[in-house]
């Protein structure tokens, strides 16, 4: 049936040209699953329709037993569905500590006059911001002396760490991860790797693109193998891994180990 | 008090409206929004208050109250048809809402006084003298002539209508409504993906702005004593902007800043005074060219507040 | 009488659409509002007035100098106010608006510098030749208005469709970055597209001179707004919606003028931006926003 996550036949054509086509699956509650497949092959778009950057041209995204297709971003985050992006987009010019803060957005409610005048309850409502925000950033393992400084100007691998950070003070049950060790070196994605299994613990689940097919092949229960739009193939690593179809895929579009 | 000069406290008195006004331009562009409408907006809170205080003889606070909340209403009505699309249209739908306002200001004489505009309106400083003597006192009685008193009550009430507009809106930028804000201004999709609802706060930050337009609007009549369609050309609205742009539209201290030295600079340079708008103009495109984020920015004020330290990023 | 006001309508229509022209081709291809092309517009109309009435030169040479003269104007403005502001990151759309913003102020006031804010005199050598046609009464000016106006048209929509430098800068419109990966130098793309919609400003100067017989140097604002107005109404980029929309705004215009109040006139632009913003945001040609340049 359906789990956390269903994915029913969705399509996205920009103008004449088809990016998405026939997608179907499902993800299960406390789940790794890895999107894999060659660079153009419909893996963000997917991410930007369950997110609704931009409608389906085709299908539906069942969420959590809901249709989500038609309600604006902010809704979907609210919902439980949060996200990083493929090319980190962090509000470069707040403090570290900020870019969790307005991650926290949408599970707090103080208004223009709350935050004026200051009230009790604001301030309450702050202080448990700042907390969260610490605990998070502990957790994705930012340290103290980077906190105050502006995001912007972290090192890149730090910067995806912030990036994710923010996205898990939304409190997601569905944490969608855009390519989160492109760029990095092997030690980098072993912290990388350690924090995705911690937050797993944690009980969210987890839909991952990569293209780094050792973090992949460690970290997925199952995965989805994408190519020009469509879904080729879907099942465990073990098995993924030796699929014609999907060697064929990636040999066709010039190897396919680790490149970003 | 003979070097309490009605004079200097006039002009000061005109960097406190222009100053409320730049507030109200700023908190447009601190969701990354263009609003040419303020002078728009400035007109309804002037001409509400005028009307309301010259036809129905109600007391300047309420016209002042009802002046802000009706420029604020229009500003929800303008704000949520042009903030669908992105921030252009917006520039564009509100400069045309300012002059569609000035033509109807022009044109229907019965309600406005067309080009003749209001005049008489009641002046604060006045009322409040009258209000005093019938209490038995006397402005002599400060060492004031009546004149000197005027000119200072005005400008000590429009000082406290500047404070306070600045100390709500520091206090909002510092608050999760100011996060959201700013996270809307730096990547609005982040901010969507992140939770915030951004149409939502787009508006919001729209309707404060003319809100705080129709406010400087009514104090404007109130102090002037008259109002009309000349006062909010497209020239005002371009004005209010080269206060933010200018002086600083990352910070509010920037649009108060920008408006006291444009406004202080051409009263004391009168030369320069002629070349005015050229000036702006020019002013513009070398701002956005050079420092576009105008002459206050946040690192700017930190050098100022830690002058040993160096500034963080 | 009707018919008159007809061929009024289209008259005015047929120089809305080329200022339009001119708003739509920069901000295709650029992505941003030229606010300083109204400005444009009206040196445009002052050059030619000086060249017609000062200096009694003929109308070709009244044309050259107005085409002459804010192609230069386009140049500058691209060099000065437009280019040092590219590939900077942060928010660039408003920035370039800002930017334009100050040279249409500026130049709004040059002008009124040197020219006052009356009224000036443009003295079209054939103002007084009409045809009577039946029951209507034609002037050779709006001849000669609607001829130069669909010769521009219809040249711009061939050059755009036919020519090797036009549908490079239809490419650029579509995507400045393709373009230039395609080999296409985006400098120069961005700066004939300034420089062409500014000589539109110009040319559609010199008509407005011809078809009211004096300028001011207001026209510039309300001829801007106009501009802004109808490509928001047919939709920003579409080059059919700005020709549509320039013709739908001169035909409203003169027949609220003919049949209703004329206080009024210049409102009319804006009530169009209102409804359509309602009904359909991305005007009548335009395409869905939401997908456009993501």
């Amino acid at each position: 049936m359906s789990g956390l996550l269903s994915l029913r036949n969705i399509g996205k054509s920009f103008g004449g040209l088809s990016a998405l086509s026939g997608i179907s699956f499902d993800v299960e509650p406390g789940e790794i699953v890895g999107v894999i497949g060659p660079n153009g092959a419909g893996k963000t778009t997917l991410f930007n329709v369950v997110t609704a950057i931009y409608p389906s041209t085709a299908g539906e995204v069942v969420f959590d037993g809901e249709q989500i297709g038609g309600l604006p971003p902010h809704t979907i985050t609210k919902r439980g569905i949060s996200r990083t992006f493929q090319n980190i987009r962090l509000f470069s010019s707040m403090t570290v500590e900020e870019n969790v803060m307005v991650g926290r957005h949408c599970r707090t409610g103080s208004g223009v006059w709350r935050g004026v005048l200051r009230t009790r309850g604001e301030r309450r409502e702050e202080q448990g911001i700042r907390g969260k925000t610490r605990e998070l950033l502990d957790l994705v393992g930012l340290s103290g002396s980077d906190r105050g400084g502006a995001a912007g100007s972290l090192p890149y691998g730090h910067q995806r760490r912030l990036e994710i950070a923010r996205a898990l003070a939304a409190e997601p049950r569905l944490l969608l991860l855009d390519e989160p060790v492109a760029g990095m070196n092997d030690v980098e994605t072993q912290e990388v790797f350690g924090l995705i299994k911690r937050v797993q613990s944690l009980g969210v689940t987890i839909l991952l693109i990569e293209h780094d097919m050792s973090l992949v092949m460690k970290a997925c229960d199952r995965l989805v193998v994408f190519n020009f739009g469509r879904k080729i193939a879907e099942g465990t690593p073990a098995v993924i891994r030796d699929d014609p179809q999907v060697i064929e895929a990636y040999l066709g579009a010039a190897g396919g180990t680790a490149d970003a | 008090m003979e070097w309490l000069n009605p004079y200097h406290l006039q002009v000061a008195s005109f960097v406190l409206i222009n100053a409320i006004l730049g507030v109200s331009i700023y908190v447009t562009l601190s969701t990354g929004q263009l609003s040419l409408g303020n002078a728009g907006f400035m007109s309804i809170g002037a001409y509400t208050a005028a009307l309301l205080s010259t036809q129905h003889q109600l007391p300047i606070p309420v016209g002042i109250l009802a002046g802000s909340l009706l420029a604020g209403a229009a500003g929800i009505l303008v704000g949520i048809p042009s903030l669908r699309l992105s921030g252009v249209y917006l520039a564009i739908a509100t400069l045309g809402f300012g002059e569609v306002l000035r033509a109807i200001l022009i044109n229907w004489e019965s309600l406005t006084g067309g080009a003749v505009g209001i005049p008489a309106i009641p002046q604060m400083g006045r009322v409040i003298l009258v209000w005093a003597r019938d209490r038995g006192f006397t402005p002599e009685s400060l060492g004031l002539q009546s004149n000197q008193f005027i000119s200072l009550t005005v400008f000590l009430i429009l000082l406290l209508g500047t404070l306070l507009t600045v100390a709500f809106f520091l206090r909002l930028s510092r608050s999760r409504v100011g996060r959201a804000y700013a996270a809307i201004r730096l990547d609005e999709s982040a901010a969507a993906a992140a939770g915030i609802p951004i149409t939502y706060y787009k508006v919001l930050a729209f309707s404060q702005g003319a809100l705080l337009s129709g406010f400087a609007g009514a104090l404007f009549a109130h102090s002037t004593s008259f109002v009309s369609p000349g006062d909010f050309t497209y020239h005002r609205a371009v004005e209010i902007l080269v206060f933010a742009v200018f002086g600083g539209s990352e910070h509010i201290f920037g649009p108060v800043f920008g408006a006291a030295f444009l406004t202080v600079v051409p009263e004391s340079l009168r030369a320069i005074s002629e070349y005015r708008y050229i000036l702006y103009g020019i002013l513009l495109v070398l701002i956005m060219v050079f420092r576009p984020q105008g002459v206050i920015d946040p690192a700017l004020l930190r050098r100022f507040r830690r002058p040993g330290k160096g500034t963080p990023a | 009488m009707f018919l008159e006001q007809l061929i009024n309508g289209i008259t005015l229509g047929s120089i809305y659409a080329i200022v339009a022209l001119g708003y739509t081709l920069v901000f295709g291809v650029l992505d941003i509002i030229n606010m300083a092309h109204g400005e444009i517009f009206m040196i445009g109309a002052f050059v030619s007035m000086l060249l017609v009435s000062k200096a009694g030169a003929p109308l070709p040479v009244a044309f050259l100098g107005a085409i002459v003269v804010t192609a230069a104007m386009g140049l500058l403005l691209e060099r000065f106010a437009l280019r040092p502001l590219r590939g900077r990151p942060g928010a660039s759309h408003l920035a370039s608006l800002i930017s334009t913003i100050g040279v249409s102020i500026l130049l709004e006031n040059v002008a009124h510098k040197i020219f006052g804010s009356g009224n000036h005199l443009f003295e079209t050598p054939f103002a007084e030749i009409r045809f009577t046609i039946g029951p209507v009464t034609v002037y050779l000016v709006q001849v000669v208005i609607l001829l130069i106006s669909l010769l521009l048209m219809v040249g711009l929509s061939l050059w755009l469709s036919r020519t090797r430098a036009g549908k490079a800068l239809r490419a650029a419109a579509e995507s400045l970055e393709t373009a230039g990966l395609l080999g296409v130098d985006t400098n120069r793309m961005i700066t004939a597209t300034v420089v062409i919609a500014s000589a539109m400003g110009g040319v559609a100067g010199v008509l407005v001179g011809m078809a009211f017989n004096y300028i001011n140097n207001q026209i510039g604002l309300s001829m801007g707004l106009k501009g802004l107005a109808i490509i928001i109404f047919g939709g920003m980029g579409s080059v059919y919606g700005a020709m549509a929309g320039g013709l739908i705004l001169g035909l409203s215009e003169t027949f609220v003028v003919a049949y209703g109040s004329s206080g009024y006139r210049d409102a009319i632009a804006f009530v169009a931006i209102i409804v359509i913003l309602l009904i359909k945001p991305q005007g009548l040609f335009g395409q869905a926003p939401a997908e456009a340049k993501r």
